[in-house]
């Protein structure tokens, strides 16, 4: 009996937080419809913030983060594949790459790293303060007014920071192609036009709202658990980062061997 | 139990396995100002808290009657019939916003009037209190006192009908404190709200409240004037009452 309890309680412990992200996912949509007349300039505010700490102030680090990957991949495939016809392999690579697989989920990790924590933490303490506590007195659901804005603004912001970074890295890859293995700009561009179809656009979309939703749902959720002290505070943010990340691999490889 | 402004009806609650509030049925008139007491641990948080709409019955129902009609507290009736304002023992109020940012904050929520408006009342509110020039600071930059004050006029700006304040005095000075007792009693009779004071200090509780609510073990053991509880038989408010006067007069 004893090992049954042992093997089963992480299983059941499990099941049970899925069930209650299941249950919060639900009531956040819920009270969206019960609410969506009150506060909208409060919510466009704190969205429109979300955007701006969540995507404009990322810029420098995903322009950074472009820079290795583009200067990575043309290094590394560039010397191995012969002169001719370099251009169109290249260009395939970062279709397949970069468009379909790395740029949503490098983005979903930065996203993580800056905005995730601060969410998971800034949303903890705001329990533990009773910040939280206060809203509700005021009548005015937390769900909507704290978790909404920050779903919207994390999943904007990774769709806009997802294709900056496409383009980014496309375009400095087609350059440095051309400056390190005389690959001509044509070449490379049409080695990415011919092999990216209307459906690896479409995926990259869907992998970026994807994580955009599961990310802030996520954090949020960890955030509003905190019960009692602010030890929780660095527990629950730790526990939004990895669960984030966890899901957000599975998915991307999930829709990966779907589509492709 | 008669039908007052807000009814428990069988009321309990329990977290994680323990029942912290029993079967309470307790019933609150409307503009008068309400002590809580009793023992740490008694359930005197929870019972502001589920008055606050903070937490939810486990079972049973709260109700409130408001021109004879009678509603269950919900968040659309916190919302449009019963509105309520909390002063909390610690925080309560948002870090990230100015001060005046706080009090605005159910005006611009609810947007029953214009920006100008909203200006107007909130620089009336922090004028009321005195705390013109703390308009811009950040709850943080505040005293312990100053930060209760900015809870308070919070609490107004949302035009209550119900006031809880959470242990309002603790940790202020012996004149802080005392401005805290007056602006209770100047607030309870300006808006004519029905105020609930949660405090370990019986003689603010006698000497401000209209009724004494004695919360133990789970239960309200009696609700009565001040002089009433006082003389009361029941050994665990006897045993209470004592343990308070011996310790206050130690101090």
């Amino acid at each position: 009996m004893d090992i049954i309890e042992k093997i089963g309680a992480p299983f059941s412990h499990r099941l049970t937080s899925l069930f209650n992200f299941g249950y919060f996912v639900s009531e956040t949509i819920a009270s969206f419809f019960r609410n969506v007349r009150y506060g909208r300039r409060l919510l466009f505010r704190n969205a429109a913030f979300q955007v701006l700490f969540t995507a404009v102030d990322a810029v420098p680090i995903v322009t950074l983060l472009s820079i290795f990957i583009f200067s990575a991949i043309v290094k590394q495939v560039g010397t191995y594949v012969p002169q001719s016809g370099a251009g169109l392999f290249l260009g395939k690579m970062f279709v397949i790459l970069i468009i379909r697989e790395l740029a949503p989920i490098i983005i979903s990790f930065v996203v993580i790293a800056r905005s995730g924590t601060a969410i998971a933490a800034e949303l903890s303490s705001m329990m533990v303060h009773e910040e939280i506590s206060s809203l509700k007195v005021l009548g005015i659901d937390p769900l909507y007014f704290i978790v909404i804005p920050r779903v919207v603004g994390i999943t904007v912001s990774i769709l806009c920071l997802s294709m900056f970074f496409t383009v980014l890295t496309i375009v400095g890859g087609m350059l440095l192609a051309n400056y390190y293995f005389a690959v001509p700009l044509h070449q490379f561009l049409e080695g990415v036009l011919d092999n990216m179809t209307p459906l690896d656009v479409l995926i990259n979309i869907l992998k970026s709202v994807l994580f955009g939703l599961t990310i802030s749902g996520l954090c949020c959720y960890y955030g509003l658990s905190t019960k009692y002290s602010p030890t929780e505070i660095p527990q629950m943010t730790t526990k939004a980062v990895i669960n984030s990340m966890i899901c957000c691999f599975v998915f991307s490889a999930a829709i990966t061997l779907v589509y492709y | 139990m008669g039908n007052g402004f807000i009814r428990f009806r069988d009321v309990s609650f329990a977290i994680e396995g323990r029942t912290l509030l029993e079967k309470l049925n307790v019933s609150l008139e409307q503009g008068l100002i309400y002590a809580l007491i009793g023992p740490n641990g008694g359930g005197k948080s929870v019972f502001m808290k589920l008055l606050g709409g903070i937490f939810e019955p486990t079972s049973g129902a709260l109700e409130v009657t408001i021109d004879g009609k009678t509603y269950q507290v919900d968040d659309a009736i916190k919302r449009h019939i019963l509105r309520s304002g909390f002063v909390f023992e610690h925080g309560g109020l948002m870090n990230n916003m100015s001060v005046f940012d706080n009090i605005a904050l159910p005006l611009r929520y609810y947007r029953t009037m214009s920006e100008k408006d909203i200006d107007l009342g909130v620089r009336r509110i922090l004028g009321l209190l005195e705390m013109e020039s703390h308009g811009d600071s950040r709850p943080s930059q505040l005293s312990h006192g100053n930060r209760r004050l900015v809870n308070i006029a919070m609490a107004l700006a949302n035009n209550p009908q119900l006031i809880l304040y959470d242990s309002p005095t603790l940790g202020l000075d012996p004149g802080a404190a005392r401005a805290i007792k007056t602006l209770i009693r100047r607030f309870h009779k300006q808006y004519n709200v029905t105020s609930m004071i949660a405090t370990n200090d019986i003689d603010l509780a006698a000497d401000i409240a209209d009724r004494l609510v004695f919360i133990d073990k789970s239960t309200v053991l009696m609700i009565d004037t001040p002089a009433a509880v006082m003389r009361s038989d029941d050994p665990g408010i006897k045993d209470y009452l004592k343990s308070y006067t011996l310790s206050s007069s130690q101090e």
